[in-house]
């Protein structure tokens, strides 16, 4: 695979190859992306979930937080499409405002499980021997726990809030990246191309970012995909409990939680949030499963 | 093909995961009425006790016989009064048992119980009880000096050999064992005379408490270790049996002193679900019900058949903040608060169980000051203090509220969105904390600037609530530290005379008003009982201590 000779060569000619190799498998992935049915449902989901989160500002929706304590509770109208809640707040205008709070907690906290989880599985994957062990070790004892208790625990601890319960959240998800990445660094390492590189006196942390990261990174990316549902499921979990966003942000476990004691009265107030949130995850799933047969090339060619 | 069985595939896990949402519920918020599956199986269930069962209708008259069955949430823990702390078995205990003083049902008002009269010494210390003759004790025993003396030794004296158990109220309220009294001597049969190491105002007040009302001395001297399930007063009821967790029967007394309840039989059932409850009291199969669901009072009041008690406005509901941290150090700023709450907006949220508050101390209470103006709700004005202050464009700071409903708070988190609107309509922005309800009882002094708060008093006494607010301990909460309101306070708790003492807790309820000292919000209510319409002469308490004795039903 790797024919360039000459240990200063080497990294100047890689570069540009692996850049070459990347962008078609990037453009292959969204054909195959597109070609199955649950993946365009599931980019078509969240291009509208996205674009409603971004766009809210502009939208012509009426102020998330502005209380009407004499509409309160009142059934979906023309004015307010969805009802309104407990404290005659919008709730149309608050579940789209829910959603820049839960996109952005679930992509940011999987972005933080991926990294720490990247780095952790990277290293233990490429120094083997005691790193391996005892970061693996480390990573078995996190996930003994219960991960909700553990976030729970976190945010006990910290204070509730977004900030943390984005951060519990990333937290809890480390062990899984770690272990993903620790795995497929371990075949990739196997590989005569990371051999080749060794035998030709490449640095080890350049062998680790340059050659075995980028052609781990696939599975990475595909379970990060599902774990945004799954983060947006905890953090509305969290929210449901009272530790993460606080009132008055419009976050969609929160609303369910402030609305589930008017279930009889006011149905409404938890149909909204609970759909959301249904809607959201479903997609993130639908997405990560299409995109985990697209960046499979055997399920591809078949 | 794959991509139509993954989508299943994920679907389950997700209904799954949402119902796990559904179920992590929290009780943090006000009873909750969405458990009515669950617990009509058991409302529907046939008990024994029904009232229907009962060879009950003779005659609609007052003294008709016939059984009344009240229904609560919880069971008794106890029935020997010294040893109740909580309500449930106060319920009990009331109807079998009497203290030397009582409270006047339906009212806060100390009146004569098992003592006609009493005197007290000028220094407050020595207090004699006349008791009313030819009362016996439901096993014949008869009530006198002695039986007095029995009662509060066995209470004051850790080495009294039927001492045996916490005196949890004892030991709170009269400061350990012995504690304040230092003496109990008895006179003459009928004269009884207790001394006290301090005067003590509240001292009449504690007295008619569940945990000071008499027990035979027989009973307990028979077999002191089970006399908590074998209880022995001079009420108008007594005791008959206790199916624990089930119901607690008792039968009138046919030697009482006083008025012969109507009832044959009086119940106190338990029926932990508040719509099972509910239901039951719609079947008919109870009389009364404590603890309604907010929506059941709305379809009571509509139902003929039934009627809805309101107890009195009891419970205060404040905001508390520290006086230590600027701004809030200044009156003005505290003011500015005050004036930017909208009361009234926020009683949609009380369903009709709450006024407006101004002081520590609700109408209901002797101590109430009637002379203070409602504070009123002035956004302009609000935002003139600020600019006085200093603060032309507000300030921001960290607002706590509680993660539990309260009587005074029965909605807190809607509750403190709707008064940080208020507040940040004047330019205070405030960010909305909560903590679990351990951590935030420890943390209110010291950790948050500016809190959600409150409380009520749980004896007939003022003292109880506000001499814990502004008295001596006052520097744990909200380190508000007026020398003058401490001396007013201490100079009422050890005074006796309830004159002298309503106008220095009213000289001092001006003082924190115009200092401003807790922001007041609300006057709750006690909490409603829903009854069946025929229920006559069932007076609520304050204290939900209420009695069955004068209960009788009208056609």
């Amino acid at each position: 695979m790797i024919k360039s000779v000459g240990p200063i060569s080497t990294p100047v000619s890689l570069a540009p190859s692996e850049t070459r190799r990347e962008s078609s498998l990037v453009r292959d992935t969204w054909h195959a992306l597109l070609k199955s049915p649950s993946g365009r449902v599931g980019v078509l989901l969240l291009v509208i979930f996205i674009l409603l989160a971004v766009f809210a500002p502009i939208l012509p929706l009426q102020d998330p937080l502005a209380q009407d304590i004499a509409g309160r509770l009142m059934p979906p109208s023309a004015r307010h499409w969805f009802g309104t809640d407990e404290l005659g707040r919008d709730i149309l205008s608050r579940v789209i405002y829910g959603a820049r709070i839960s996109l952005t907690v679930g992509i940011v906290a999987v972005l933080i499980s991926m990294v720490l989880g990247g780095i952790v599985g990277l290293i233990a994957g490429t120094k083997g021997g005691v790193f391996d062990r005892v970061l693996m070790r480390l990573m078995d004892i996190m996930m003994g726990f219960p991960s909700m208790l553990l976030a729970i625990a976190i945010v006990a601890v910290r204070g509730p809030g977004l900030f943390n319960t984005l951060l519990a959240i990333g937290v809890i998800r480390v062990p899984i990246y770690a272990r993903l990445t620790r795995s497929t660094v371990l075949s990739v390492r196997q590989l005569e191309y990371v051999t080749a590189a060794q035998s030709i006196g490449v640095p080890s942390r350049r062998i680790m970012l340059r050659h075995i990261l980028p052609n781990s990174i696939s599975p990475i990316i595909v379970q990060g995909t599902m774990g945004i549902g799954t983060a947006i499921v905890e953090a509305a979990a969290l929210g449901f409990l009272g530790l993460g966003a606080q009132p008055p942000e419009p976050e969609w476990g929160a609303m369910l939680s402030s609305g589930y004691i008017y279930i009889l009265r006011a149905p409404w107030a938890l149909f909204a949030p609970g759909a959301a949130i249904f809607l959201t995850v479903l997609a993130f799933n639908l997405l990560g499963d299409a995109l985990r047969d697209a960046v499979d090339p055997r399920s591809r060619h078949n | 093909m794959r991509p139509r069985i993954h989508i299943w595939a994920f679907l389950v896990p997700i209904l799954v995961l949402a119902g796990l949402i559904a179920c992590a519920g929290t009780p943090a918020q006000v009873t909750q009425p969405t458990q009515a599956p669950a617990s009509t199986a058991a409302a529907v269930e046939p008990t024994q006790v029904t009232a229907t069962s009962e060879p009950s209708s003779s005659t609609g008259e007052n003294k008709g016989g016939g059984t009344f069955i009240f229904a609560r949430a919880g069971d008794a823990i106890t029935l020997d009064p010294s040893q109740t702390k909580e309500n449930e078995s106060e319920t009990r205990v009331v109807q079998m048992f009497e203290g030397l003083v009582s409270v006047k049902p339906g009212t806060t008002e100390l009146v004569p119980g098992l003592a006609k009269d009493w005197q007290v010494s000028e220094d407050g210390k020595t207090w004699t009880f006349h008791l009313r003759e030819g009362v016996k004790f439901h096993d014949g025993t008869p009530f006198n000096a002695d039986a007095v003396k029995f009662n509060f030794d066995r209470m004051r004296l850790s080495d009294n050999p039927y001492h045996i158990g916490e005196f949890n109220v004892w030991k709170n309220m009269m400061g350990g064992f012995p504690g304040v009294m230092s003496d109990v001597k008895v006179i003459d049969e009928y004269t009884v005379e207790f001394t006290l190491e301090q005067a003590m105002g509240p001292f009449l007040a504690y007295l008619a408490g569940p945990a000071f009302l008499l027990s035979s001395p027989t009973a307990i001297q028979a077999d002191p270790e089970n006399y908590f399930k074998n209880p022995v007063g001079t009420g108008p009821y007594k005791f008959v049996e206790w199916v624990q967790g089930d119901r607690v029967v008792m039968e009138r007394f046919d030697d009482y002193w006083g008025e012969a309840p109507a009832f044959d039989r009086a119940i106190i059932r338990v029926i932990p679900d508040s719509t099972a409850r509910f239901l039951e009291l719609k079947a008919g199969t109870i009389h009364a019900m404590d603890d309604p669901n907010p929506d059941d009072i709305e379809l009571a009041k509509s139902d003929s058949d039934l009627q809805v008690l309101l107890r009195d406005y009891w419970p205060v509901g404040t905001i508390n903040v520290d006086h230590t941290i600027k701004p809030l150090d200044d009156v003005r700023v505290r003011w500015a608060i005050a004036h930017a709450i909208d009361r009234e907006g926020l009683m949609p949220l009380y369903n009709g169980m709450a006024i407006p508050g101004n002081q520590a101390q609700t109408p209901a209470s002797w101590a109430y000051n009637p002379d203070l103006a409602p504070i009123e709700y002035n956004p302009e004005k609000a935002k003139q203090l600020l600019a006085d202050a200093g603060y032309p464009d507000g300030f921001e700071m960290d607002f706590w509220y509680m993660p539990v409903a309260r009587p005074y708070y029965p909605k807190p988190a809607e509750i403190a969105q709707k008064m940080a609107a208020d507040l940040a309509a004047v330019g205070i922005k405030v960010n909305l904390k909560t903590e679990d309800w351990g951590a935030y009882m420890n943390d209110r002094a010291g950790k948050f600037p500016m809190w959600m708060f409150g409380g009520w008093a749980s004896v007939m006494d003022p003292s109880w609530l506000i001499y814990v607010y502004y008295g001596n301990k006052t520097a744990q909460e909200g380190n508000y530290d007026n020398a003058e309101v401490r001396d007013l306070m201490n100079k009422a708790q050890y005074s006796v005379d309830q004159e002298e003492r309503a106008k220095l807790y009213q000289q001092a309820a001006k003082l924190t008003y115009d200092d401003m000292a807790r922001i007041p919000v609300v006057f709750a209510r006690a909490g409603a009982i829903l009854a069946n319409a025929k229920v006559k002469g069932f007076p609520t308490s304050v204290l939900r201590q209420e009695r069955i004795a004068t209960a009788r039903f009208e056609e």
